[in-house]
């Protein structure tokens, strides 16, 4: 029943892509997704779209795995394209029907548009099919860390977000056995309206939630145990590597930018 | 012999004020390198002890409890007492915290500071004397509950305590991985000369060690090695507890008139049982 749910969406690999820093990852990310929103002119949005092609490229991972996640956001895409074509009213004409005018600027925004947020899709995408979940705290817990100055737990942040991110497949298994359980008692789960369906879950998530409450307890106590103190005075198995590719990609992206600020504001 | 390492003075306990006690007046000495069954009926304080041992709970009142000669009521021995006393828990899978293998057995050594080079070395042998190789990079919940009790043991001899605490850690585990785990736990206690304490309300696992401690109501009935312990039927009776497949054979056949002991004084596992029945058959 919730087999479908896909827990991180990490597929494992050896490419150029898998290899790079988490860190330089996500700061290409964000660069990308910050820039592409700037780029309008032509050359900056040929430049986006040669870096996705170039990174999808190297990252060899099956397009299967893209379309899975794209179904949702297919609709939102097409449905700002349909809206910035009808609502734009610039440039000229194309064709008039009794309802609607279409113009050239509406088709032209609606692809750019539309262009924008299939870029941002895949490069998102692309981060999280190629990281593992670990290693993506830990480059966000690394990147954070100058926030650690102004009093903001790094340390805390990414501790709990790796903890839940091991306890979520514990809880499914936890979720599954229970909803058999209640099944077993005649609770019916796939027949009657939505709002059946939904009140039908509360006897799931009830002892569900108490059981984490349990956990959480049992948690803190072996992790006492272990010597837990918190942030202060920890040492770190797992390290990042920052490698020449990762230099690389940066620069990429920083050029990218450039472009991007060069073509929107100084041509 | 060895020295006195746990030490434990007229400890008592309640959890609250009013409430009946859990644990009355345990005096309790353990030697270094020894292992320690400490069995029990639910409810027995058995648990309770076990946490006394590494400092989760202090003693309150006049009790004491020393453990290497650190008295666990001063807060600055805590840590240290935290280091040299491990503790094992119940639920496989409400103590592992990281989210593949070698992470998790690092999880204390990054804790406590140790530095990356040594613990690479450490968290390797760790996983080595566990027989864990090969699952490094596994998750947590693709193991098998006497797997992931081993990544726990493992996690927690890589911190090299003195002592280490087995709170039933096998109560979870189906018989295969119950078996796996024991097999392990005696490899901690002879190839690492750990001190081992296991608390238990199976007896079958009582029998590797060298004292088993019988608790009932939070008080201590008995203090014996295995065989005192396994023959004494009254006591067994007495503190719910099942005797072991070999034991109830001998006591049903010595019902009957038949006197295995006198045949063979120590029949604790299934084939001593068969060779003691096929020396009484060639006699009749």
């Amino acid at each position: 029943m919730l087999d479908h749910i896909i827990i991180g969406q990490y597929v494992p690999g050896h490419s150029k892509v898998h290899r790079l820093d988490p860190r330089a990852k996500l700061i290409c990310l964000m660069l990308f997704m910050v820039f592409l929103f700037v780029s309008r002119h032509p050359l900056s949005i040929g430049v986006a779209l040669l870096i996705a092609v170039l990174a999808f490229g190297l990252a060899n991972v099956p397009l299967t795995f893209y379309l899975r996640g794209m179904r949702f956001i297919a609709i939102i895409i097409i449905f700002t394209f349909l809206l910035h074509l009808f609502m734009t009213k610039e440039g000229p004409v194309l064709f008039t029907t009794p309802i609607v005018t279409i113009y050239l600027g509406g088709v032209l925004e609606g692809v750019l548009v539309g262009v924008r947020l299939l870029l941002l899709v895949i490069m998102a995408s692309l981060l999280t099919l190629t990281t593992t979940p670990v290693d993506l705290t830990d480059g966000m817990e690394s990147l954070m860390l100058p926030l650690k100055k102004v009093g903001m737990p790094t340390h805390e942040l990414a501790f709990m977000i790796s903890i839940a991110l091991r306890f979520i497949p514990t809880l499914l298994e936890e979720a599954m056995k229970i909803i058999k359980a209640q099944m077993a008692r005649g609770a019916n789960f796939t027949q009657g309206s939505i709002w059946k369906r939904v009140k039908a879950f509360v006897p799931v998530l009830v002892p569900l939630f108490v059981q984490s409450l349990n956990r959480a307890e049992d948690l803190a106590i072996a992790m006492e145990s272990r010597g837990y103190e918190g942030g202060e005075g920890r040492t770190k198995f797992r390290i990042l590597y920052w490698k020449r590719m990762d230099t690389i990609a940066l620069v990429i992206l920083t050029l990218y930018s450039m472009t991007a600020i060069f073509t929107r504001f100084l041509m | 012999m060895n020295k006195d390492i746990v030490r434990i003075h007229n400890l008592s306990f309640q959890y609250r004020p009013n409430e009946p006690y859990v644990l009355t007046d345990i005096n309790l000495t353990i030697k270094e390198r020894e292992w320690i069954t400490i069995v029990g009926h639910n409810g027995s304080g058995k648990s309770s002890l076990a946490k006394f041992l590494n400092a989760l709970f202090i003693p309150d009142e006049d009790g004491e409890v020393y453990i290497y000669g650190l008295n666990t009521k001063e807060r600055q021995n805590q840590g240290k007492v935290r280091k040299l006393v491990a503790m094992v828990f119940q639920n496989p899978d409400n103590q592992l915290v990281a989210p593949t293998v070698e992470d998790d057995v690092a999880f204390g050594l990054e804790n406590t500071g140790v530095p990356r080079e040594e613990m690479i070395e450490r968290v390797k042998e760790s996983i080595k004397i566990m027989g864990l190789e090969g699952f490094e990079k596994q998750e947590p919940h693709r193991l098998s509950g006497g797997q992931k009790q081993r990544v726990a043991i493992a996690g927690v001899i890589a911190m090299k305590p003195k002592v280490v605490v087995l709170d039933e850690a096998t109560s979870m585990l189906d018989p295969v991985g119950r078996k796996e785990v024991m097999e392990y736990i005696r490899r901690v206690h002879n190839d690492v000369n750990m001190t081992v304490i296991m608390i238990t309300h199976d007896l079958n696992e009582a029998l590797f060690s060298d004292r088993i401690i019988v608790m009932k109501e939070g008080k201590i009935l008995k203090d014996a090695p295995p065989i005192e312990v396994l023959r004494d039927e009254e006591l067994l009776k007495k503190s719910l507890l099942k005797p072991t497949f070999e034991f109830e054979v001998q006591s049903k056949l010595k019902e009957k008139g038949i006197n295995l002991f006198e045949i063979s004084p120590q029949i604790t596992n299934q084939k001593e049982l068969v060779d003691a029945l096929c020396t009484w058959k060639q006699k009749m």
